[in-house]
């Protein structure tokens, strides 16, 4: 390779291409310059023996006009290597001799998105205010917006904030499978609900079901006679006397006297004499 | 560990709540009705124990010890019977009806406290039913 050819044909011709670049590069003078000597920087591996005056704003402008100016574009290919658009800038800067103003145009534009991109690719150069264009949120991580935005997904913070719930909800909607037995191979949202929400179910109908059998139990272990039997003889005697007096009418001293009979019966049958 | 820890509250403050559900239970033993209250206010015990072991932090216990304690009555007989649909809103919807406060939570929120819901009532469904085999085998 040799620098001093590239420097005189980029000093000649697109002088004011540069001059356009800079207006439409949207930084202040010292900043862009700088932003510009980094990227600089990285270039001048390539390019070699530009990287003496690559701190200051010349040194920008050359590099510049050498991005538009590349007739030979194997200097570009160690650069397109990173990312597709400034591989779509070698492809329009290998016919840029044609000095075609459109064309031209069309490489300052995708020269921008290079710089933009390049951006989280580079530390140094990315303090926030390149990517203010693309995201206006800094929290999220910023590979993982630049990821979403080259395969053309939305990267405002609504989105953004969307995509996560929704991953948290499939995440939850992971757990909840482990959870249930069964639900592993089901596949769908919906059909994942239903299986959770039965099983929901089958588990109270369950609680349900044993509340009835300890209940029954428990009436089985009071006909047993026992230390416990007597005293809740003793605490049950009252509520029936309390209930024939709130009831008063005929059919409801029916229903107790039923009641009475019915549980005087089961005493005797557990052997309750004495409190009879 | 914290499992079966937890298990373990479960079990002690199940144990203590159910006697004392079956001590107020044992008004009347015979008719139907009774029977059938009766039963209810051992899986209420049962219930208001779990929510109690699962902690006030829990969305759906807290919901949960809420509607227990003012209970409105005949809210099931009230509830009108809707058309079986299988989209996922609709599942959304039947499980936020199903969990305890569900109602005002949003999806994440309901999809995590039905996880923890789930864990507690299986846990108090195993402990039940040592409960009531522990209490067979000493009848027979």
């Amino acid at each position: 390779m040799d620098p001093p050819l590239v420097n005189e044909s980029s000093f000649s011709a697109a002088n004011p291409s540069s001059y356009s670049l800079a207006s439409i590069w949207p930084f202040g003078g010292d900043q862009g310059g700088s932003v510009l000597g980094l990227r600089m920087a990285n270039l001048a591996q390539n390019l070699g023996g530009f990287r003496e005056c690559s701190t200051n704003r010349d040194g920008s402008m050359e590099e510049s006009t050498v991005t538009e100016q590349s007739g030979g574009g194997r200097k570009r290919k160690d650069v397109s290597s990173e990312d597709e658009s400034s591989r779509m800038v070698s492809t329009s800067s290998a016919n840029q001799l044609s000095n075609s103003n459109d064309k031209r145009m069309k490489v300052v534009e995708s020269r921008d998105e290079n710089g933009g991109i390049k951006a989280e690719v580079d530390p140094n150069s990315s303090d926030g205010k390149k990517l203010a264009e693309q995201s206006p949120k800094p929290e999220p991580p910023k590979d993982y917006i630049h990821v979403r935005a080259r395969r053309g997904q939305a990267t405002d913070s609504h989105s953004l904030a969307e995509r996560a719930r929704r991953e948290k909800i499939s995440e939850r909607m992971k757990i909840l499978q482990d959870l249930v037995p069964g639900c592993n191979k089901v596949i769908g949202k919906a059909l994942v609900l239903d299986e959770i929400i039965n099983y929901i179910q089958s588990l109270q109908r369950q609680v349900e079901f044993l509340s009835m059998k300890l209940e029954a139990v428990n009436s089985r272990m009071n006909i047993t006679p026992g230390i416990e039997g007597f005293t809740v003889k003793n605490i049950v005697n009252q509520p029936y006397d309390a209930a024939g007096i709130l009831y008063g009418s005929q059919a409801a001293r029916d229903y107790t006297q039923g009641a009475q009979t019915e549980w005087l019966h089961m005493q005797i049958g557990g052997g309750f004499e004495r409190t009879s | 560990m914290a499992n079966s820890k937890s298990a373990i509250t479960l079990l002690n403050s199940t144990s203590s709540r159910l006697c004392f559900a079956r001590t107020s239970a044992t008004f009347a033993s015979a008719p139907p009705d009774q029977l059938k209250r009766q039963s209810r206010r051992i899986k209420m015990a049962a219930y208001s124990s779990m929510a109690r072991v699962a902690g006030r932090r829990r969305a759906w216990a807290r919901a949960l010890l809420f509607r227990l304690h003012t209970r409105p009555r005949h809210k099931t007989l009230m509830r009108r019977k809707r058309r079986p649909s299988t989209s996922s809103d609709d599942m959304v919807g039947k499980l936020r009806r199903l969990l305890p406060g569900g109602e005002t939570m949003d999806v994440c929120t309901l999809l995590e406290e039905t996880a923890n819901y789930i864990h507690c009532l299986s846990t108090q469904v195993k402990v039940m039913k040592a409960i009531s085999n522990h209490h067979l085998s000493k009848v027979n």
